[in-house]
């Protein structure tokens, strides 16, 4: 190298040390927040509780799993104040690392939340909830055939359902609730009906299999409820049209419940700043916080009172959800995942 | 192939006119030559005058825009016409080699040879490489080998196809005297063996005249003489001609009466009474007599020996200075007076 | 001899400290494998579980399997794309000739997995195209969207090395019996068949190491064995062994690819090189050459990219894409500038054969092979336990830890960058150093350069054409890095690649159009810097002047 070269690297060395220091939090009145979502109804909420409260959020959005190691590494130092996630999974692998501490009853918001969405020490909470629902063709498929999720592992089903691949931790947390409701047996012999069953090669997303159901590659698909709302609510009128030729069945009904997941957060163990921290996962659960999730995500609010501005979420809800806590969804999902290795659910 | 000489030329050129990009555009214009089955014709001129470009041509490297290839009565390149590269059967030697470098000697060898079976292509590349004897060699990858090694590979790939036209642009000029003196004569030999006709590129005018058959001398496009060497050496065309082959001294003069007068003598002239003329003679054509002996006296400046000759630095009377080459045995020393004469066999007339 | 002579040259440059410079190297090499070594720490310490014998019984082969199909596919479209489009531009001409240098290499600015969303979008049974064309899923579509979106890695490299070629060989082939289709594939190819390997290493590398797109497409390789045992599973250690295995597997196709070039060392016989004229093409041939170099532009870049922005034209841009284009264009640009710099650094230290100086750039440029995810995760064990290790050092000296200042800096990113992505950037300034033959260091010093002065007249200027494209590349790749950028950022510091995968991978192909479309402008100004750069020293290398009767080098 030469010495030129070295004085170069020398450089830009210094230029993005320059570039660390501007990224250092200040301690007064912020609240860091590692989020696993990236939504616009949590800019919406974030914009909302900085106007209330005057305290600024410092955000990173990352994927789940790296959001859990990288608050790890950092240890006692973590900057982290707020943890947010798309799973119970998640939540409850965080929990497992040590990286909660439990919150009181957030001055009574928590109160407003059902206990099954509520990690049984308070670790970390539901504020949002969607369900694992059932979409079907409405020109060749009658909804009575298809009341539960057991029914789209019975044979007539073969060849007709689309469902993405079980890497997804919507399809591992579905069948871990399955596991601890019905037991292992009964999660295996349903996973290997839908493995006999799929119309084709999980690919793609949720979004994707609605798209195949209405387009006739398949007949049936398990997806997340608010993937259908976004189609219903879409500007353009072709994504409308998939949204119309599909019909939506909440199974289980009147049999345990239809399964639902949780968008979760929780107070990080080492906050530096926990005052504000409780005061950002209290506003998640304002009136406020819970109308933009419902409006802007299609998410169900977690707290079943309050009301919102969504036509097709409105028409969505009032179904039975699993009266389970979603704790269980988390402590069973290796076990789900190895039931999809056996079964060959790709 | 046989390994007759034969009359007939193998490949004629006519006329040949090759454009390359360039300031003044024309590398090659209206060169004639002829190449002979079994003999090897040496191309020598000054660097710039167009050999490689003709020799490009004659392979079907470069296209010709005016002028005639051909070879044994078929065009190869001429109006409209243009024959491949492939098709030609001819044989090259490049001025670098260039040797496939990710082939070994062996595989280079066989390059040209896919047409044959594989114990044919097997039995023809051992041949070749046996011919420049570098069947030692075989499995070596070219940067694995010696310069002159190179230069064996190179022509024995060039030869093993047996092709109809070997050309050669300067072979030996990336490698050292004593080496080249020996590969010359290898690849002369291999040459005149393997029967086809040859052409070598050179800009060494010994080298060319130790040991072509016939020489061409190209000079701006052209080729300005050629012929044996003997009779390029002893009847050049032009001075320049002249020069290109060795010394010479020249004296310009007026033709009178069928005779040209020089500092060293009257020589006789074919050109029309009053022509103006250049007297060419070689240093060997000079002959140095003692003093009062001839008509011109002189006096010797220098006297250098060089192996088997020994060389004069002559002063004539009139002024000026020529060089005289005489058998080393020659008594002749420095400030001796010495009277010159021409020995009619080293000296012709040009028009100019 | 070549080596001692720079070493000779490094003596000289660093005479007065006595430090060779192949130890600094094998330090930045060092590091920069610190994140790869970490993984393997993990795989080799952790706890076992029987998750591994789990996989080995259920779904492993299925595994391997998709692995090679993935990886042969994206090999062979690669290799025959960017091999033919670098033989058209660089032999012929042709309409636009100058226009595609540059625009064949732009592809690489399109994320692999945006890519994959566009072209799965239009081909599945609801697309547009559905029915019309097979679907683009399954291992063999992954492999086509790899080919589609990574063939300028062999593009540029191949590009280089057939400019660099003389002439003569080929003109050899040719009157030793061989047509110029039969010139071009038993001379000229094989003669930049190393370099079309090193192009193919990087393909495959990329590919095996991608999760995005095979999870998209149905395609589970062994990265998704990994993603589950680290998602699914939450073994970590698990997931660190089975990137070992990955990581042999590009480790294997590496050293194939470094005994292939050992094998037939491109030294020329002598420095003579006479340069190629150009072929002119006839009309219709010269429509199919268009034709050849459009198709790979549109079906890597435009036909995927344009699905996402009709997609777009339907839903609210994202807001904040300015900060993060100038963000991104941070990173990349001082990233590319820093690995530059390395990259050339460990191609000296491999020069020197000196064993640790060779040892640490091949480890180094391990970390290629690495899911980025993983790269990221070893850059969090190594921070950790530096921070650890500080905090323990200063709580001694002052009683309370020392400052977070490791992760979530744009230090920390740089590093972590450096680590994935050097290999990318050693390639490219080892070629570009060969040319630097030993006969040129002697010629110069006997002309009285002294060292420094060599290296600035001589090396330089031999070797920046390559430098730039080592920078180029770790550039192009640091744009589009996800899991490291993710996780290691600043707070509210988003790019463009973030931005768009957080859309994309919520479902919102819209969204994630307008990042995916400006990443690709972001590359735009580089990529001709870099084209126009490498046409300029193939111009002066030409030994015909430029004239009418050569318009390929008058254009």
């Amino acid at each position: 190298m030469s010495d030129r070269l070295r004085l170069c690297v020398i450089g830009a060395l210094c230029a993005s040390l320059g570039l660390a220091a501007c990224g250092q939090p200040e301690q007064d009145s912020v609240v860091n927040v590692f989020s696993a979502r990236h939504y616009a109804s949590d800019q919406e909420v974030f914009r909302a509780f900085t106007e209330e409260t005057g305290i600024e959020i410092n955000l990173v959005e990352a994927d789940g799993d790296l959001l859990i190691e990288r608050v790890r590494a950092d240890g006692e130092r973590s900057p982290a104040d707020v943890i947010i996630t798309v799973d119970a999974g998640r939540l409850h692998r965080a929990e497992q690392a040590g990286l909660f501490q439990p919150v009181d009853n957030l001055g009574g918001m928590l109160d407003r939340v059902p206990d099954s969405l509520v990690h049984p020490d308070n670790l970390w909470f539901g504020f949002a909830t969607r369900a694992r629902v059932i979409v079907y063709a409405r020109d060749r498929v009658d909804p009575s055939e298809v009341q539960t999720y057991a029914d789209l592992a019975r044979p007539e089903f073969e060849g007709r359902v689309c469902v993405r691949s079980s890497s997804n931790v919507y399809n591992q947390s579905l069948v871990a609730g399955m596991i601890a409701e019905d037991g292992s047996e009964a999660a295996e012999s349903f996973a290997r009906g839908i493995a006999q069953n799929l119309a084709r090669t999980p690919q793609g997303g949720d979004t994707d299999q609605i798209r195949a159901v209405a387009a006739g590659e398949c007949d049936v698909a398990i997806v997340n409820h608010y993937y259908l709302g976004r189609l219903m609510n879409a500007e353009d009128s072709a994504d409308r049209a998939v949204g119309e030729a599909v019909g939506i069945i909440f199974p289980d009904q009147g049999q345990g419940g239809t399964y639902v997941n949780i968008s979760g957060a929780g107070l990080a163990a080492n906050a530096p700043n926990p005052e504000a921290a409780r005061a950002l996962l209290a506003f998640l659960l304002s009136e406020r916080a819970q109308r933009a999730f419902a409006e802007l995500t299609n998410e169900f609010p977690a707290d079943p009172s309050v009301s919102y501005d969504n036509t097709v979420l409105e028409g969505f809800a009032g179904f039975e959800a699993r009266d389970m806590n979603v704790n269980a969804l988390g402590e069973n999902g290796a076990e789900a995942q190895r039931i999809f290795d056996r079964v060959g659910w790709p | 192939m046989t390994k007759m000489a034969s009359d007939t030329p193998r490949v004629v050129i006519r006329g040949a006119e090759v454009r390359l990009g360039g300031a003044d555009g024309v590398a090659v214009s209206g060169a004639d030559l002829s190449l002979r089955a079994g003999r090897v014709t040496a191309l020598l001129g000054p660097s710039g005058a167009g050999k490689s470009t003709l020799l490009r041509a004659i392979a079907g490297l470069e296209r010709l825009h005016a002028g005639e290839i051909s070879s044994d009565g078929t065009v190869w390149s001429g109006p409209g016409v243009h024959l491949a590269p492939e098709r030609r059967r001819c044989g090259v030697v490049f001025q670098d080699f260039a040797l496939f470098p990710h082939l070994t000697a062996m595989q280079n060898v066989a390059f040209g040879l896919r047409h044959l079976s594989s114990d044919e292509r097997r039995q023809r590349v051992v041949e070749s490489l046996e011919a420049v004897e570098l069947t030692h060699r075989a499995r070596a990858y070219p940067h694995e080998l010696s310069g002159g090694e190179q230069q064996r590979v190179a022509l024995a790939r060039a030869l093993a196809p047996e092709p109809s036209v070997m050309l050669l642009d300067e072979p030996f000029s990336g490698l050292d005297r004593r080496l080249r003196a020996d590969l010359s004569a290898m690849t002369l030999d291999v040459l005149r063996r393997s029967g086809t006709a040859s052409l070598i590129i050179t800009h060494d005018a010994e080298d060319a005249l130790a040991s072509a058959d016939e020489i061409a001398l190209m000079e701006r496009g052209t080729i300005i003489q050629s012929g044996t060497p003997d009779a390029l050496y002893l009847a050049p065309a032009s001075e320049s001609a002249a020069r290109m082959l060795g010394d010479a001294e020249a004296f310009a003069g007026t033709v009178e009466g069928g005779m040209v007068a020089t500092p060293l003598g009257v020589v006789a002239a074919s050109q029309p009474d009053g022509s103006a003329v250049s007297v060419l003679v070689r240093p060997e054509g000079i002959l140095v007599g003692a003093d009062d002996e001839g008509a011109a006296a002189a006096r010797i400046v220098s006297r250098r020996a060089a192996g088997p000759v020994v060389v004069f630095l002559i002063e004539l009377a009139p002024g000026g200075r020529v060089t005289a080459r005489a058998p080393v045995s020659h008594r002749a020393k420095a400030g001796d007076t010495v009277s010159l004469s021409l020995d009619p066999a080293f000296v012709s007339v040009v028009s100019g | 001899m070549a080596i001692a002579d720079t070493s000779t040259l490094h003596r000289k440059l660093t005479g007065r400290t006595g430090l060779h410079p192949v130890w600094l190297a094998a330090f930045a090499g060092l590091l920069c494998a610190a994140p790869l070594l970490a993984v393997v720490w993990l795989g080799m310490s952790g706890a076992w579980s029987d998750y591994l014998i789990h996989i080995a019984n259920t779904r492993l082969a299925e595994f391997l399997i998709n692995t090679a199909i993935v990886g042969l596919t994206a090999a062979l479209l690669a290799g025959v794309i960017g091999t033919g489009t670098a033989w058209l531009v660089t032999r012929h001409v042709f309409p636009g000739r100058n226009l595609f240098q540059w625009m064949l290499a732009l592809p690489l600015a399109m994320p692999a997995y945006a890519a994959a969303y566009g072209w799965y979008d239009l081909t599945q049974g609801a697309g547009p195209l559905g029915g019309l064309v097979p679907a683009v899923h399954g291992p063999f579509g992954a492999g086509a969207i790899f080919g589609l979106v990574f063939y300028p890695y062999v593009y540029l490299l191949a590009r280089e090395s057939f400019s660099a070629q003389s002439a003569d060989a080929y003109d050899a082939a040719r009157t030793l019996g061989c047509s110029p289709f039969q010139a071009f594939a038993r001379t000229a190819l094989p003669m930049v068949r190393p370099a079309i390997a090193a192009g193919l290493a990087l393909v495959v590398m990329e590919a095996l190491a991608d999760y995005g797109t095979v999870s998209h497409l149905g395609a589970p390789t062994l990265t998704v064995a990994l993603m589950r045992a680290w998602a699914g599973e939450g073994s970590i250690p698990d997931a660190a062994r089975l990137a070992m295995l990955l990581v042999s597997i590009s480790f294997l196709i590496f050293m194939a690819e470094r005994a292939l070039r050992r094998r037939a060392r491109q030294t020329a016989a002598s420095g003579h090189v006479r340069a190629f004229r150009r072929q002119r093409l006839s009309p219709l041939a010269g429509m199919l050459a268009v034709l050849a170099c459009l198709l790979p532009v549109l079906m890597g870049l435009v036909i995927p990219a344009a699905r996402l922005g009709w997609r777009a034209a339907y839903t609210p841009a994202a807001t904040g894409l300015m900060d993060a284009a100038v963000n991104s264009l941070t990173l990349a640009g001082v990233s590319g500038l820093l690995a530059a710099g390395i990259g050339l650094g460990l191609a000296y230290a491999i020069r020197t054969r000196k064993l640790a100086g060779r040892a640490s750039a091949r480890i180094a440029s391990m970390g290629y092979g690495v899911p980025g995810a993983v790269a990221a995760l070893g850059v969090l064990i190594i921070f950790g336990g530096v921070q650890g290790w500080l905090d323990t050092l200063w709580r001694g000296m002052t009683g309370s830890p020392f400052p977070l200042v490791l992760t979530g800096s744009a230090l920390a990113l740089i590093f972590a960058y450096q680590a994935r992505f050097i290999a990318a950037a050693i390639g490219p300034s080892e070629s570009a150093l060969s040319r630097v033959t030993p006969s040129l260091d002697a010629a110069a010093r006997t002309l009285g350069a002294r060292p420094l002065t060599l290296a600035r007249r001589v090396h330089w200027p031999l070797v920046s054409s390559g430098v730039a494209l080592a920078g180029l590349l770790v550039f192009v790749e640091v744009l589009k890095e996800l899991p490291a950028t993710m996780i290691l950022r600043p707070f509210n510091m988003n790019t463009l690649a973030v931005t768009a995968h957080n859309f994309a991978a919520d479902e919102r192909l819209g969204q994630a159009a307008l990042p995916a479309v400006l990443l690709v402008a972001a590359a735009l100004p580089a990529m001709i810097w870099i084209a126009r750069r490498i046409t300029a020293t193939e111009r002066s290398r030409d030994t015909v002047p430029p004239s009418e009767a050569i318009p390929g080098l008058a254009e």
